[in-house]
């Protein structure tokens, strides 16, 4: 407990790690910056250029919509004597035109939402900076010699780094959050169309910046071990860089083996679910068909499997920590 | 407090190699028996690469022995270094601290991993003359200035056993010599040090044992004055006035005895210079000049490591050595 409380001491006072907090503080007031523009609502002289636009269309609506539906008909007809299944989907000629559909209005539930989620990313590349540096400035300073003059038992010290990564690294990420967060209400609240959010939106955005934060602690286990095993920050960033490159690449060459990328389930663990589409093709009296199956990876999936991949790592880490010689 | 030994730190065969990234296997330190006794400044000598600072990061748990035992106070190591390490205070090679830290901030963090209270570091920054410069980042110190830090460090724990690897390197002679009185300042308030150098006259101002060794393994150790009377005399330059006939009277009482080109001889394998003063005064000789060099630590170091040191060792002079090794004999 001794050594996790000066590791974290130690965390703190990094100028890296001070510095990350000033800029997620500015990454967080900038998202609310962003959030101005798109939480105002369009003006009145958009509002009526648009009312007017809809009217000529919804003129021409009333107008036509009757004869294309049935010329929509008799092309669906012909076209089904070569292929009986096919559908041309008329029916959406009948459909009345809304004005509600050709005006922009902004939402909090939809586009705030949509921000926050996007500046989480940004949030956790910084936190896993911090994560990786905190570790690896101690090998590259050699200060890890001195103190393990004081402290020689190796899994202490280990896990003693861990943890205060770990903390910090979530105490980053829910800082960011909540300032992100407060930034887009306040930029949609500035506008009047932050609206009346209902329980269940507050509710799936604790739930949001909890995943979040989750994401930070599994990154910062993973950054932490990913240090201790490269002892060097820019080696550390690479490998992280070049392993999130190299499985976009089999990815796409084997659209299989999309579920088990790191950034497709990093992907679902801070938005709440992600999905990945692949080709699945049969051949049917000779004929080949294929459908592009939607798949979805959950939450849940993703964070166990995330989860597994850190403790993995950072067991390995521990083992080569605790018999490698420090030079 | 009580000692169950009379030995710091002992080691039996201790062996450790490497692997070069050629994938050649280097022998760091082979079969090292070491033995410090409890109290004084024992110099740990040996050439550069010869397997000094690893026997010292295998002491400290830094580096694992491929094979052979070590204790430090007459516990295990590395099994019980936990129980022992308060009692250890180490510097290895250069001072490590972290660069953007303050003096005052990198021994806080060792205090408080150790449970020391923050008043022992402002005692050992005021020790060691760092009071003053306590807030100001390392990475802004001088060599000096970081060796004293690291000395503090060490006496965060107010431990019994003092290791110092190389701890002169880099330094000004007022930092040499600032440093060896500290070490010999430490050793009088009955603490143990262990010094490694390849700067031998410096070790031989302030050793009281020492350990010679070369490409791991040990060639000689004890006392620096059983050490350097065990060498014998050195040479004798001898003035006369006839030195060819004085050479052959010295060859014949079995005293090794060469003509330089400046007319003196060179006398060695002499025990005591009065025997030449006699030797050639009972044929009518009389000496009008006689130094005998003094045998040092370096000699005794050179004569040992003949042939054995990597990287050669270095003959640089401490600073605040005394100048002149040479006794005259007039």
């Amino acid at each position: 407990m001794r050594l996790f409380g000066v590791e974290l001491s130690r965390f703190f006072s990094r100028s890296l790690v001070r510095w990350l907090f000033v800029v997620t503080v500015l990454v967080s007031l900038g998202a609310g910056g962003l959030a101005l523009g798109s939480a105002q609502p369009p003006s009145a002289e958009q509002r009526a250029s648009v009312e007017t636009e809809f009217a000529a269309h919804h003129a021409d609506w009333e107008a036509n919509h009757e004869e294309q539906h049935e010329q929509c008909l008799t092309e669906q007809e012909a076209a089904q004597a070569e292929h009986p299944d096919i559908d041309f989907g008329c029916e959406y000629l009948l459909e009345e035109p809304r004005l509600s559909d050709w005006l922009w209005e902004p939402s909090f539930a939809t586009e705030g939402l949509m921000q926050v989620l996007g500046m989480a990313t940004a949030i956790l590349l910084i936190a896993v900076l911090a994560a990786v540096g905190f570790v690896s400035a101690e090998f590259s300073t050699g200060s890890i010699g001195t103190w393990l003059t004081f402290e020689p038992r190796r899994v202490r010290v280990y896990l003693s780094k861990l943890f205060a990564s770990v903390l910090g690294v979530a105490l980053l990420v829910a800082l960011g959050f909540s300032l992100t967060l407060g930034g887009v209400i306040a930029a949609f609240a500035f506008h009047g169309t932050l609206g009346n959010p209902d329980p269940e939106l507050w509710t799936e955005l604790a739930r949001t910046g909890g995943r979040t934060v989750l994401a930070g602690v599994v990154l910062a286990v993973g950054g932490t071990a990913l240090a201790m095993l490269v002892r060097h920050l820019a080696a550390a960033l690479g490998i992280a860089m070049g392993w999130m490159i190299l499985e976009q690449i089999v990815a796409g060459v084997l659209p299989r083996l999309t579920p088990w990328t790191l950034t497709l389930n990093l992907q679902a663990l801070v938005q709440g679910s992600a999905s990945y589409y692949v080709d699945s093709c049969s051949v049917e009296a000779g004929e080949r068909t294929c459908e592009y199956l939607e798949h979805v990876v959950s939450s849940m999936d993703a964070g166990l499997y995330l989860g597994a991949i850190a403790a993995v790592v950072s067991l390995v880490a521990l083992v080569v920590f605790v018999r490698r010689d420090v030079g | 407090m009580t000692e169950t030994t009379a030995l710091a730190i002992e080691t039996h065969g201790l062996r450790k190699t490497y692997h070069s990234r050629s994938g050649r296997r280097i022998v760091g330190v082979e079969g090292l028996d070491l033995a410090v006794p409890v109290g004084g400044v024992h110099g740990f000598l040996g050439p550069n690469g010869s397997g000094k600072t690893t026997t010292i990061r295998m002491l400290l748990g830094l580096v694992r022995a491929d094979s052979g035992s070590m204790e430090i106070f007459g516990e295990a190591i590395p099994k019980q270094l936990p129980s022992v390490v308060r009692r250890v205070g180490a510097i290895v090679e250069q001072p490590r601290f972290f660069p953007s830290f303050s003096g005052r901030k990198n021994l806080d963090l060792l205090a408080r991993a150790i449970g020391a209270p923050s008043a022992r570091v402002g005692a050992v920054l005021e020790e060691v003359g760092l009071a003053d410069r306590a807030k100001d980042s390392f990475k802004g110190y001088s060599l000096g200035m970081k060796q004293r830090l690291a000395i503090a460090a060490t006496l965060l724990k107010d431990p019994d056993l003092l290791i110092f690897d190389e701890p002169t390197n880099g330094l000004d002679p007022a930092g040499i010599r600032e440093i060896r009185e500290t070490m010999r300042a430490l050793a009088d308030g009955g603490k143990t040090v262990l010094v490694s150098s390849h700067v031998l006259a410096e070790v031989q101002q302030v050793a009281d044992t020492v350990s010679i060794i070369a490409r791991g393994r040990l060639l000689a150790s004890g006392p620096v004055s059983e050490l350097v009377s065990q060498r014998g005399g050195g040479p004798v330059r001898v003035g006369v006035r006839d030195p060819g006939r004085a050479a052959l009277v010295l060859r014949d009482a079995g005293i090794s005895a060469d003509v330089g080109p400046d007319g003196f001889i060179t006398a060695t394998g002499v025990t005591d210079p009065a025997q030449i003063t006699w030797l050639l005064g009972s044929k009518g000789m009389y000496v009008h000049e006689l130094l005998a060099q003094r045998v040092d630590l370096e000699s005794v170091f050179l004569e040992l490591t003949e042939g054995h040191g990597p990287g050669g060792v270095s003959l640089e002079p401490p600073a605040g050595a005394a100048e002149g090794e040479e006794v005259s004999g007039r």
